[in-house]
């Protein structure tokens, strides 16, 4: 097995695991990270295919992951945002119902 | 016009290398659309109470229009994906700003739903680099036509598939969209059914029909045909159920997707045939997003201004607001398929495709789920029109702001009749620069 193929293996494979914690579990914080290994498997796989064993490494990829990168930043500072405001707003919710009591 | 699509390579590099944006007679009449949508619905927010909203909105909406805008446009695969992500983010944003307790939780749970289609189109996206080595949905079409198919370009398409099917909210996916669309400003659900919904559901039909149409097999039009009558007719029966207009609309969202996704197993033989197919289908997305920007703006209006949300609770109101029951029911009229408007002329060349088909089962699936739907919402209208007058609230003083959403209100409803006679417009348009 070439080295490329088992780059592109081990990506797909990771993508799967991503994918089905993200899908399972319901910690928000568990279920952001598994985004991101998804995405990073996605990103192998596309690192892998830039591969050449004689010419130099094709340019796209490249740039594919940079702005994939950046978009997954993106989304995961705006998860964490939302995740962190829907804990706070249900915490300060019960600890109201607690103080009623 | 000429019979060329225009094509803008940004930056001056041609594909491979760059990214092409393509402007088709399609892709100009959804955008056009869609702006003068973004243009009514930002004078109804404008006119709204400003002091509800947050400043952050107007930049949200105008990046979701970009987003929207460029999705029409794009040629590339990873390009579309990044509009993709724009769109997504965007409508989170507009989701997490609308106010009470839970829209953070349904914000993010939004997000991962919007997230989970993302990645699995760049999986997609992704194996696709790897197998052919393009991503310019021209190139894409001779690079597949003339390889040997190998198992991963299907497992590709598949994911792609997927990824656009999770975003567009088919039948067995569609559970995020009723919570969604239910919990957010009405103007906001008004963008996200009307619009936002439908940029996945286009992409999925040009890929559908251009670049993938030698990667589409049987079982895929199958399980694609099924998913789409069982859209119909689960959202249908859950919108009869629903108690709360808004969730009414956002279920009907749900069942009009189905329709929509039934345009893709529609086999043709001929040019004409597919451009026809092709207007039907953009009819059938205007048509939808006028009836169902109505409907939502119109329900917002009452439960704002008499705070009603119920069925029930609009009896009486054909005497006290005949301006606005009527938008409704206009719009009920284009959901249900009733002449003369817009949703009756796509349902019809839905229907007429069908049956040219002979593909019966569907044929007869969309005509249940018209007459379910019509249950459903001759049930609000009854309730409307048949209860004596509603007890005087008092009057509401009509101020500059109500008086601008009730004249956009009705401008859209007499939009959604008169789209009904635009199907020639259509065909027109889609010949030139069909590629």
């Amino acid at each position: 097995m070439s080295e490329q193929s088992l780059y592109t293996v081990l990506g797909i494979g990771l993508f799967w695991l991503g994918l089905y914690r993200a899908l399972t579990v319901n910690a928000l914080l568990i279920k952001i990270i598994s985004f991101n290994v998804a995405g990073a498997g996605t990103f192998m796989i596309l690192i892998a295919s830039a591969y050449h064993d004689t010419l130099p490494p094709d340019a796209i990829p490249h740039a594919i992951v940079l702005t994939g990168i950046v978009v997954s930043v993106a989304t995961s500072a705006l998860a964490i945002l939302l995740a962190l405001r829907s804990q706070s707003s249900s915490t300060t919710k019960t600890s109201a119902n607690d103080h009623h009591r | 016009m000429p019979n060329e699509p225009f094509s803008i390579y940004i930056g001056g590099w041609q594909p491979p290398l760059g990214i092409r944006l393509s402007v088709t007679g399609a892709g100009l009449l959804l955008t056009g659309f869609s702006c003068f949508l973004f243009l009514l619905i930002s004078f109804f927010a404008r006119s709204q109470a400003s002091a509800s909203f947050p400043r952050t909105f107007w930049p949200l909406l105008l990046s979701l229009q970009t987003g929207i805008t460029g999705l029409f446009f794009t040629h590339d695969l990873f390009n579309a994906y990044i509009f993709l992500e724009i769109t997504g983010i965007c409508s989170v944003g507009l989701v997490a700003l609308s106010p009470g307790d839970k829209s953070y939780k349904t914000a993010f749970n939004y997000l991962s739903v919007n997230i989970v289609g993302s990645l699995c189109f760049l999986f997609g996206v992704a194996l696709i680099y790897r197998t052919y080595g393009v991503l310019d949905f021209i190139m894409l079409d001779a690079a597949i036509d003339s390889a040997h198919v190998s198992p991963i370009a299907y497992l590709s398409v598949f994911m792609i598939i997927t990824g656009l099917v999770v975003k567009s909210a088919l039948a067995p996916l569609h559970g995020w969209l009723p919570e969604v669309h239910g919990s957010a400003m009405p103007l906001v659900s008004a963008l996200l059914s009307g619009l936002v919904v439908k940029c996945g559901i286009y992409l999925f039909f040009v890929l559908w029909w251009t670049t993938f149409s030698s990667l589409i097999t049987p079982p895929l039009i199958w399980v694609l045909s099924l998913c789409g009558a069982a859209g119909i007719i689960i959202g249908t029966i859950r919108a009869l159920q629903a108690d709360h207009l808004k969730q009414m609309a956002a279920y009907s969202t749900v069942a009009q997707i189905g329709y929509l996704f039934l345009f893709m197993p529609i086999i043709s033989q001929s040019e004409q045939l597919s451009t026809e197919i092709f207007a039907g289908f953009l009819l059938f997305i205007v048509a939808h997003g006028l009836a169902k920007t109505t409907l939502f703006l119109a329900v917002g209006y009452l439960k704002s201004v008499h705070n009603c949300v119920t069925p029930s609770s609009l009896a009486g109101f054909a005497q006290q607001q005949p301006l606005i029951v009527g938008a409704i029911a206009v719009s009920a009229i284009s959901l249900i398929g009733l002449p003369p408007s817009g949703g009756f002329t796509a349902k019809w060349a839905l229907l007429s495709f069908h049956a040219s088909a002979g593909s019966w089962a569907l044929f007869t699936t969309i005509l249940v789920g018209s007459i379910l739907s019509a249950v459903c919402f001759f049930n609000i209208m009854i309730h409307a029109i048949s209860a004596p007058p509603a007890p005087e609230y008092g009057e509401t003083i009509i101020t500059n702001g109500l008086l601008q959403q009730r004249v956009i209100i009705v401008l859209l409803s007499v939009l959604t009749v008169l789209s009904g006679f635009c199907w020639p417009l259509f065909a027109h348009f889609l010949r030139w620069g069909a590629t």
